[in-house]
């Protein structure tokens, strides 16, 4: 995979997160509401950074989609925490991938975005995993 | 500088010069001294890989040992530091895949210390002794997990590809942890 293709696939989980902490911000309740808004508040200026790496490596930046399937249906604050969660899980896959792909101030960037949707994660989950962002070893 | 010391130079570059010529009039023998030249290189890189390596398991090995010194010194801990120390032991395990061997590495790296984990290393190298309070004894192996994590970060940026992308993960797991063992306080 090109760094531009494994920033293309972040940007595209980018939207997605983006998306979706739209959903968990109207679901979660007031008590953990100010930390979906930080995360989401995040995440969409890490998509906006990703816009211009990709447009630095040549590429045209790939669209939000229309309309994104939810893993899970999601109807009250526990149904909110899980999904946030899940959406970290999916960024920190896609960061692994720039991570390999890229080199210097890129792979830096990637690690470090990967570390945040780690720590975000464990925030909603309570738990940590392993390898955040390695499928093959989680 | 001396006549001597100059002219002794001058001569040693006339020499070399010679050399060169006569290399360039043998048909194959450049193609021979590049070929040499490249393989000096991949050494170099092969030993400064392997350097690596070795110290991303020492740091990982170091912060299990943390881990362990903590739950020596506070027993009733065991249930929450368990599964952070089997993680701990897993980043270990999984650094030392492929190429260094899982003994106990030198405390100073074999390579010339051009490293910038070098000093994260030599930090964690002499441990402190653990707080007698258990949640001082937990911000302490915080802040190990995290310089950990960090050391971890920095080696990344001149590893292989796919060792970078398993560095990466590990020092998002020790900061995640850094998280559970202070403010992450959950039943």
């Amino acid at each position: 995979m090109s760094a531009l293709d494994a920033a293309q696939a972040a940007l595209a989980a980018e939207h997605a997160a983006v998306y979706g902490y739209g959903v968990v911000g109207g679901r979660i309740g007031t008590d953990r509401k100010a930390e979906a808004t930080a995360a989401f508040e995040a995440h969409r200026a890490r998509r906006d950074a990703l816009r211009r790496t990709v447009r630095d490596l040549g590429g045209a930046p790939v669209a939000a989609a229309a309309a994104y399937r939810l893993p899970f249906a999601v109807d009250d604050p526990a149904g909110a925490v899980r999904l946030a969660a899940d959406l970290e899980d999916r960024v920190a896959g896609v960061y692994s991938d720039l991570v390999r792909a890229a080199e210097g101030p890129l792979r830096a960037e990637a690690a470090a975005s990967l570390r945040e949707a780690a720590v975000r994660a464990v925030r909603w989950r309570g738990t940590g995993v392993t390898f955040p962002g390695l499928a093959e070893r989680v | 500088m001396t006549t001597t010391g100059r002219r002794a130079l001058l001569a040693a570059g006339a020499a070399t010069g010679a050399s060169a010529v006569l290399a360039g009039c043998t048909s194959g023998d450049g193609g021979a001294r590049r070929a040499s030249a490249e393989r000096a290189r991949a050494e170099r890189v092969a030993r400064a890989e392997a350097a690596l390596r070795q110290r991303s398991v020492t740091t990982a090995r170091t912060l299990v040992e943390r881990y362990d010194a903590t739950l020596a010194a506070h027993p009733p801990l065991a249930a929450r530091l368990g599964p952070l120390r089997a993680s701990a032991a897993a980043h270990v395990k999984a650094l030392g895949e492929g190429g260094t061997d899982a003994r106990p590495a030198p405390a100073t790296p074999t390579a010339p210390a051009s490293s910038p984990t070098a000093p994260a290393v030599a930090a964690t190298a002499a441990p402190a002794p653990v707080p007698a309070d258990p949640a001082a004894a937990l911000g302490e192996l915080a802040s190990a997990a995290r310089r950990a994590a960090d050391a971890h970060a920095a080696a990344l940026l001149t590893a292989p590809p796919e060792y970078a992308r398993l560095l990466a993960s590990v020092a998002a797991a020790g900061a995640a942890h850094a998280f559970l063992l202070t403010e992450g306080a959950r039943p």
